[in-house]
């Protein structure tokens, strides 16, 4: 076990909102006092041959870059208007692969490598980051990004606990920050008109979402001791990070991670669930508030909303297989159904929309571009970025999709009803509930920064 | 219980009669695996009780473990674990120590308050360094449990000149702000964040001017704020309205935007797009005309937004600019849908006609069919190809006789062959297919000359509709001999095995032969593949039939396979190809 001690997790002095926008401005201020520059960035200008001026291009850097960050970047580089420029990944393999991708993008060798996240925040020209390390840091790479000054883009689940994206959230709003949660279905055709129909009245009364989940499961072993690689290779103490210590296998660190207790939050059930349980929300018009009592049984939690709608998790036995008896498998994966008394749709990431009732002809629609693809998400966070909105999956949307899929999970956990209260987001008269919607992190790293 | 966790535990076989027992077990063996205690501690956390609480205590000094009985005694409900933690605070250091003071906070633990401020007070304020973790660690916590006491310290911290201790002193007030026991009283709430403004660093008191907006969201300190010469200002009161839209909110911003510079419109576009009322979209396309870039950009995007049948009709007379038909593709509503097909009914010109067409493709709507049938019929040869191309997802059997009257009159034309494919899809699209097979039958009876019989001939073989077989085979009849060759390619296209009987009737040909192939090809039933093979047979002459002959065996699991294969494996020309489709054989047997 590494006797070294993690590093400080608080930056003590937050560098200003953009500040290289505000030198950018102010230098041009003094050179050209006589032209009324507007200080909003779409307002300035672009270069020439329509490429993107660099002082209006969003500089982003990425932290923690596996296969699922490689994906997300294969999608941002694209975007004109943003230049990503460092690399921050505790793992030199996955440094040097995303340097490569990102090198052979633009065409030259400049992306720079880093180990420590702190010197990527510490950095004034960086104005967003897109965090996808593995489950256990999201939520405190993020919210310590903001703190500097850093807009986020963060991959789901954005945190383990209800604690820990309640931390998030607040962290958010307290610095001023853009923050979008990776559940990238919000931007999809199919997704948003099934949530439009069901949002409209289309479908009558709602009386029924189902949301696909996997089936919940943990595991509490370790993987056999390793030596540790030398910490240019790997920086295992900083990848375990607020997590408990446990001791080096090269399988976590190839993302192997995954079902471990102690780096995957909440049984697994958000990694279908962040999305599946946002999409029903949203469907619901519940972005504002969450299911007030979750009860589990062998097939899933039910949820139920102050409105009376019902929210079924549904357990999938074989999420990539046959998915009878709760969805039509020809609609893919990750999908949603929402029942009203004049019809019903349903969706998945076929981009099919399978109908049913008085809606089925008259509003079938058929989309160019289904699929899961998240260049629209982070379309929409680059736009925000710029014009300081919230994006579709801000951090309200975010705290109170993942709390749901918390509290669902929770009562499967403990094997009993529980209610919910929105307002104080604590769960009624259960003191055990409540003690879980925390967990320790391995000091010093804390998400109260 | 169900099947929740604690069955799921029992049904892996993990848990013994008492677990709890054996938990503690470990806990106390010293020669137990630190995995084992680690485990341990979890499960104690989700299953133990205060009797688990004083065999935790050991592991909060251990290194390895002081994280794992922490999140234990976090979660074991009864206040034996609240006592240890603050006994705790006595005899631990560094991160473990660190680790009993936020478990302080998490547990609201507030008997520890003056005992954190002590130690606070221990502090040199010059050794930031040595001492920051402690210092920040024990501010927040402070922070967290915010009683008065605790926040008196906080306050205290954030009044000194130490840059370090001033900036985790805000986080702490922000924490503080936010605990429940302030949640009713905005006037606390506020002297905590005025506190962060008035004494706090740069970035710390913009975050204070965003807390005080929240509570105060009124629109002349939004106005204010968003004049402000910081960017950062601006930045936060520009995401902090969107938490707060009001319908007054909303009308200032429209009053603002009217007198503002373009600089300042641009932060107000945005921010209508959250913040918005009914006034909102008639205004701003009141502001549309005249209008450059980035303005009329900030503008698009806002109505884009918004949706709606009034904002589409804003954006409508700006179908040549890219953004412009971009919002309208996404613009959300029933009504614009309406506004795009009323549009196209009657378009100015091709261009027009072109760019609705493509956007309401985009949204993907089936009430633009009547429109695009209309364009398909009455536009200029470029529009009707896209029109035509466009309906493909909607059409079906209503919508076969109209294609094909189409088709007959496109003839000739440029657009012919997409009529064509169109009338395919809504063939394949009907319900039934063979409805739609019937009406293309009549119009293959009534085709005067093979060349007017193709097309129809194509879309009935594309469908397999077998009554149509008969009348499509009769050109094997022909005396011209390329009719024949064609039909026969034509049939050989069939999407099962239907015609090999008719073809079987012909003398013996090339074409006929690789035509059977194929449909032999599209059974799965290897009973009827063997008797085809068999029957076919004696016509396998050339060195292309016979391995085309041979890979079909090679795929049909049936002991005439075999038979029909000897013959090949001692032939030099297709030897290797036969050897191989015997190992197949094997192969798929065994399966």
């Amino acid at each position: 076990m590494s006797d070294r001690p993690p590093l400080a997790a608080s930056p003590t002095a937050s560098p200003p909102a953009s500040p290289r926008r505000a030198f950018l401005k102010q230098t041009l201020k003094a050179v050209s006092a006589s032209v009324a520059l507007p200080t909003y960035l779409p307002a300035r200008a672009l270069g020439k041959d329509g490429h993107v001026a660099p002082s209006n291009r969003i500089v982003l850097a990425g932290v923690g870059i596996g296969p699922r960050g490689r994906y997300d970047l294969q999608v941002m580089l694209p975007e004109k208007d943003v230049q990503f420029v460092t690399i921050c990944d505790v793992q030199r393999s996955r440094r040097e692969a995303v340097k490569a991708m990102v090198d052979a993008h633009y065409g030259h060798r400049d992306c720079t490598m880093v180990r420590d996240m702190f010197e990527v925040y510490a950095r004034p020209d960086i104005d967003a980051v897109l965090v996808a390390t593995g489950d256990h840091w999201h939520a405190l790479a993020s919210i310590l990004a903001m703190k500097a000054g850093k807009d986020v883009y963060s991959e789901k689940p954005c945190g383990m606990t209800i604690g820990e994206v309640q931390a998030l959230s607040a962290a958010a709003d307290r610095y001023g920050r853009v923050f979008q949660a990776g559940t990238q279905r919000r931007s999809l055709a199919n997704f948003q008109y099934a949530a439009h129909l069901a949002r409209s009245g289309a479908l009558g009364q709602l009386h029924t979402l189902h949301a696909s989940v996997y089936t919940p499961s943990r595991r509490y072993d370790w993987l056999p001791a390793e030596p540790e690689p030398p910490i240019e290779e790997v920086d295992w103490d900083r990848w375990l990070g607020p997590s408990p210590w446990r001791p080096y296998n090269h399988q976590y660190v190839a993302g192997r991670w995954r079902g471990h207790y102690d780096f995957e939050g909440a049984a697994n059930f958000p990694d279908w669930g962040a999305h599946t349980l946002d999409l029903c929300q949203w469907a619901n018009r519940a972005d504002d508030t969450v299911p007030l009592t979750y009860e589990a049984d062998e097939r899933g939690i039910v949820a139920t909303y102050a409105n009376g709608v019902k929210l079924i998790c549904d357990f999938l036995p074989t999420p990539f297989g046959n998915r009878d008896p709760h969805y039509t498998t020809s609609t893919g994966t990750c999908p949603v159904r929402y029942e009203g008394d004049e019809g019903t749709v349903e969706t998945g990431d076929n981009g099919e929309l399978v109908l049913t009732g008085n809606i089925a002809k008259s509003k079938q629609r058929r989309f160019a571009k289904p699929g899961t693809s998240a260049q629209g998400h982070g379309r929409n966070f680059f736009d925000c970025v710029k014009s300081r909105s919230r994006p579709v999956c801000h951090q309200e949307v975010m705290r109170r999709s993942h709390i749901a899929c918390f509290a669902a999970q929770l009562s499967w956990e403990l094997g009993r009803k529980l209610t919910f209260d929105p307002a104080t987001e604590r769960f009624v008269d259960d003191e055990e509930a409540n003690r879980r919607r925390h967990r320790a992190t391995r000091a010093p790293w804390s998400l109260h920064v | 219980m169900k099947t929740t966790f604690l069955a799921w535990l029992l049904g892996l076989g993990t848990v013994i009669a008492d677990p709890t027992a054996a938990w503690l077990a470990t806990l106390q063996n010293p020669h137990a695996a630190i995995e084992a205690k680690a485990r341990a501690c979890q499960r104690l956390g989700e299953a133990g009780t205060q009797a688990a609480i004083p065999h935790l205590a050991p592991m909060l000094r251990d290194p390895a473990l002081n994280t794992y009985a922490r999140a234990a005694l976090e979660r074991i409900p009864g206040d034996a674990g609240r006592r240890l933690l603050y006994d705790a605070l006595d005899w631990t250091d560094g991160n473990a120590r660190l680790g009993v003071i936020q478990s302080l906070g998490a547990l609201q633990i507030v008997e520890a308050i003056p005992k954190l401020t002590q130690s606070l007070d221990a502090l040199p304020h010059s050794d930031g360094e040595a001492h920051g973790p402690l210092l920040a660690t024990t501010l927040r916590t402070l922070g967290q449990m915010a009683t008065e006491e605790a926040m008196r310290a906080v306050l205290t911290a954030l009044r000194t000149e130490d840059p370090k201790r001033k900036s985790v002193a805000a986080t702490a007030c922000f924490l503080g702000a936010a605990h429940p026991r302030h949640r009713d009283h905005p006037d606390r709430q506020r002297s905590f964040y005025e506190a962060v403004r008035d004494h706090g660093l740069a970035s710390d008191r913009v975050a204070a001017i965003g807390h005080l907006l929240r509570l105060d969201p009124t629109p002349s300190a939004f106005l204010t704020q968003l004049a402000s010469e910081d960017e950062a200002i601006r930045q936060i009161a520009l995401l902090t309205l969107r938490a707060h839209p009001s319908d007054a909110l909303a009308n200032a911003l429209h009053e603002a935007f009217r007198e503002a510079p373009v600089s300042q419109k641009l932060l107000l576009a945005s921010a209508l797009r959250d913040c918005s009322n009914a006034n909102t979209v008639p205004f701003l396309a009141d502001a549309l005309p005249g209008t450059g870039d980035p303005l009329r950009q900030a503008l698009f995007q806002t109505l884009s937004h918004l949706g709606g049948g009034q904002a589409a009709s804003a954006l409508l007379p700006f179908l040549e600019v890219a953004s412009a038909r971009q919002g309208l593709a996404r613009m959300p509503g029933a009504l614009v849908d309406s506004v795009l097909v009323q549009a196209l009914r009657a378009p100015d010109n091709d261009q027009d006609a072109t760019w609705l067409i493509q956007v309401l493709t985009d949204r993907g709507s089936a009430d633009a069919l009547p429109a695009f049938i209309r364009q398909a019929r009455e536009g200029s040869p470029e529009v009707q190809s896209l029109a035509l191309r466009s309906m493909r997802p909607w059409v079906g059997l209503n919508e076969v006789p109209l294609l094909v009257s189409l088709s007959h009159e496109l003839r000739n034309a440029p657009s012919g062959e997409d009529a064509l494919a169109t009338l395919a899809r809504a063939c394949r699209q009907s319900d039934p297919p063979s409805a739609a097979g019937a009406l293309i039958l009549k119009e293959l009876q009534t085709a005067v000359n093979p060349e007017g019989r193709r097309p129809w001939a194509r879309l009935l073989v594309a469908l397999g509709h077998e009554p149509a077989l008969e009348e499509i085979a009769r050109d094997l009849a022909s005396e011209t001999d390329a009719v024949v060759q064609s039909t026969l390619h034509l049939l050989g296209a069939w999407p099962n095995d239907a015609p090999i009987a008719r073809l079987l009737e012909l003398e013996a040909n090339p074409e006929a032969l690789r035509a059977m192939l194929r449909l032999i090809a599209t059974s799965e039933d290897a009973e009827r593949r063997a008797g085809w093979l068999q029957r076919i047979a004696p016509q396998i002459a050339s060195e292309a039939e016979k391995k085309a002959f041979i890979g079909l065996l090679g795929g049909t699991v049936h002991p005439t396979s075999l038979t029909l294969l000897e013959p090949y494996l001692t032939d030099p020309e297709v030897r290797e190809e036969a050897l191989s489709a015997r190992d197949s054989l094997e192969a798929l047997k065994q399966e």
